[in-house]
């Protein structure tokens, strides 16, 4: 973990109210993992946490971000050239939780659930896990939520949609789209998203006996575990989700 | 005598222990210190004030545990309610004391209880592991569930009984820490240092509350910039009465100027909370701008403590 500026080098609004911003900057990092981030320009106290959603040494490292309040809003207005200031990576990624629950993470088929900005800590999974099948279903409300659909289908991922409203793919909920699934042929589930959707995928891979890893999400003040605010229950204790998380096994998770 | 200059001009005593710097890291915003390193030039921080620790482990409250309060489009405090999460006493003498006493600077043990002998429990586990801590910090801003849940802090007689039940089982220095709440403050200094307390913080959150559409009131302690003009009063106050206390100044510290203010009303030393979330550095960096102005206005700390007060306030009250 380590404490840098960066220069937004791009910025693009890949559907309404959401964006993909490049960060000039050398990074590290394993997916599921985060930066704390904030500005000069936006006068705030705490940072604000955002997943990793791709690092390469040309295009930098890549955050994928919805304006949900106020310091989204504000960040979105942030000009190419702007300079922000981060802190990470942070946290525990996706591979050190796996393996942490003793997974070595050779899997041949695996089936990854997002539902809208979620899909920022999951994306770079499905070049992590390169040589292996992989299933993606993702929701949203509507079709606006579903960002990212083309790179996704590119990286050689069977993508599956849903939407609540119906205006793509499926009209439903992601677990409905599971549902069709032979879940039973996939080696694992991997997902991220609102924490009512990664609640009913939890209930979903418990009937069936998977294995489930999800990045939380909890409010958070500091990002690296000097604050205690972003506590996650869990049936070995209380955890933090910026250290011990964000990902976590959902078994382990006291829903 | 030779002048003290360079960086042996920012050391301060308290009880004999000497902290090499008066830019301290508060309580419940360092974690227990080591998240830190790596990042944290902590030759820079005269001590680390751990997370509060009670006799007993606590989970802390249910998510979420802060909100944020704007103004116009500025985030200006952060309200907490995280509910003293901690490992209990035995459990952090030996799984974060070690690790803690691997970090060059001194360790404060926070240490809050839902009763009053808790306190001295806590000392008494600590004493007798094997790295005990530089000195105690007495968290008071917490309810006593015994007597319907009052602050211990605000009872005159709770403060004398629990500082006298803590100098029993240590010899170390004994800071207390207080709520912002300046009236009453002068006594129950009075009182702390008549049964042998060595220094003050100054101060712990405000009690607040914040509305949200969705969730309804978020009830916590507020810390960050509106804390400032709210304990530096506190902190004049005192040392005015008491001129030879030492006081350790802490709210809505963010730079250089922030900290300078409080040592110009008198404080020793200097506790950075909110402001090592947005920039971990923070401490280092007050340290750094010190040494500086220090070295640039060829005075020594203790000519700026207090000198603040010299000057004749244009309203008294
Ligand atoms: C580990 C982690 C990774 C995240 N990754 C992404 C991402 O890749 N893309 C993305 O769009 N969003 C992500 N978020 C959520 C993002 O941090 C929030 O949307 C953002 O903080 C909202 O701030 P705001 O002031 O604009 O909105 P607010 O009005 O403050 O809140 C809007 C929503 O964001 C949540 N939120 C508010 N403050 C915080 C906080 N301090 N920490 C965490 N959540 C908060 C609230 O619970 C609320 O649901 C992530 C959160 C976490 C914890
Ligand atoms: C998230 C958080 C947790 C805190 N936990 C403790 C604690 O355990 N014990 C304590 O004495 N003070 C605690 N405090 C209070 C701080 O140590 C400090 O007194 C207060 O935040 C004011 O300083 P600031 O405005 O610089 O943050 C906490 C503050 C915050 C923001
Ligand atoms: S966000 Fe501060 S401890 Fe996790």
């Amino acid at each position: 973990m380590n404490m840098f500026e960066a220069k937004i080098i791009d910025k693009k609004e890949v559907a309404p109210s959401t964006f993909v911003f490049n960060l000039d900057c050398k990074i590290g990092y394993e997916p599921g993992q985060f930066v704390m981030i904030s500005s000069p320009s936006i006068p705030w106290i705490i940072p604000k946490p955002f997943s990793i959603l791709s690092y390469d040494d040309q295009d930098g490292l890549s955050i994928l971000f919805k304006v949900y309040g106020l310091w989204t809003e504000k960040f979105s207005a942030l000009s190419v050239g702007s300079t922000v200031n981060l802190v990470g990576p942070c946290g525990s990624g996706f591979i050190t939780s796996l393996k942490r629950y003793g997974f070595s993470g050779n899997f041949s088929r695996i089936l990854f659930v997002a539902g809208g900005v979620g899909i920022a800590s999951i994306f770079s999974l499905f070049k992590h896990f390169d040589g292996a099948e992989k299933v993606l279903v993702f929701g949203g409300r509507t079709e606006k939520d579903l960002v990212l659909l083309e790179k996704i289908s590119s990286l050689g991922v069977q993508v599956l949609v849903s939407t609540e409203d119906g205006s793509a793919g499926f009209k439903g909920r992601v677990t409905d789209v599971m549902q069709k699934l032979d879940i039973g042929d996939f080696d694992v589930i991997l997902c991220c998203g609102p924490v009512p959707m990664m609640k009913a995928v939890s209930d979903f891979a418990k009937i069936l006996d998977k294995p489930l890893f999800l990045a939380m999400e909890e409010r958070m003040a500091c990002g690296i575990g000097i604050c205690f605010s972003c506590a996650v229950k869990t049936k070995n204790g209380v955890k933090l989700c910026c250290r011990y998380g964000p990902v976590f096994s959902s078994d382990e998770i006291a829903w | 005598m030779a002048e003290i200059s360079g960086a042996d001009a920012l050391s301060f005593e308290i009880k004999g222990v000497s902290f090499s710097s008066p830019i301290i890291l508060a309580s419940g915003t360092a974690g227990y210190g080591y998240e830190l390193e790596g990042i944290l030039d902590f030759s820079k921080v005269g001590a680390v004030v751990t997370k509060g620790i009670s006799p007993k482990p606590r989970d802390g409250n249910p998510p979420p545990r802060i909100a944020e309060f704007s103004v116009k489009g500025f985030q200006i405090a952060l309200l907490n309610s995280i509910g003293l999460q901690n490992p209990g006493a035995r459990a952090f003498a030996k799984y974060h004391m070690p690790k803690l006493k691997k970090i060059p600077t001194k360790i404060i043990a926070n240490i809050f209880g839902e009763k009053e002998r808790d306190y001295p429990h806590v000392i008494k586990v600590l004493e007798s592991c094997e790295n005990p801590p530089d000195a105690y910090e007495l968290n008071l801003s917490c309810p006593n569930t015994e007597k319907g849940g009052i602050e211990f802090g605000v009872n005159p007689k709770s403060v004398q009984r629990i500082v006298r039940l803590c100098r029993k089982f240590t010899s170390r220095p004994i800071l207390v820490k207080f709520s912002p709440f300046s009236e009453i403050l002068p006594q129950l200094v009075k009182i702390s240092l008549s049964e042998g307390a060595d220094a003050f913080t100054i101060s712990n959150t405000l009690p607040s509350a914040l509305w949200d559409k969705k969730q309804g009131f978020f009830k916590g302690g507020m810390s960050g910039y509106p804390l400032k003009p709210v304990v530096l009063r506190c902190v004049i106050e005192l040392c005015e009465r008491f001129p030879d206390i030492k006081i350790i100044g802490c709210g809505g510290i963010y730079n250089f100027d922030d900290a300078i203010e409080y040592f110009l009303a008198g404080a020793t030393a200097v506790q950075i909370g909110t402001a090592t979330f947005l920039n971990p550095r923070t401490a280092e960096e007050i340290y750094d701008s010190l040494l500086a102005e220090l070295k640039k206005s060829g005075k020594t700390l203790r000519e700026i403590i207090g000198s603040g007060l010299k000057i004749r306030s244009y309203q008294k009250n």
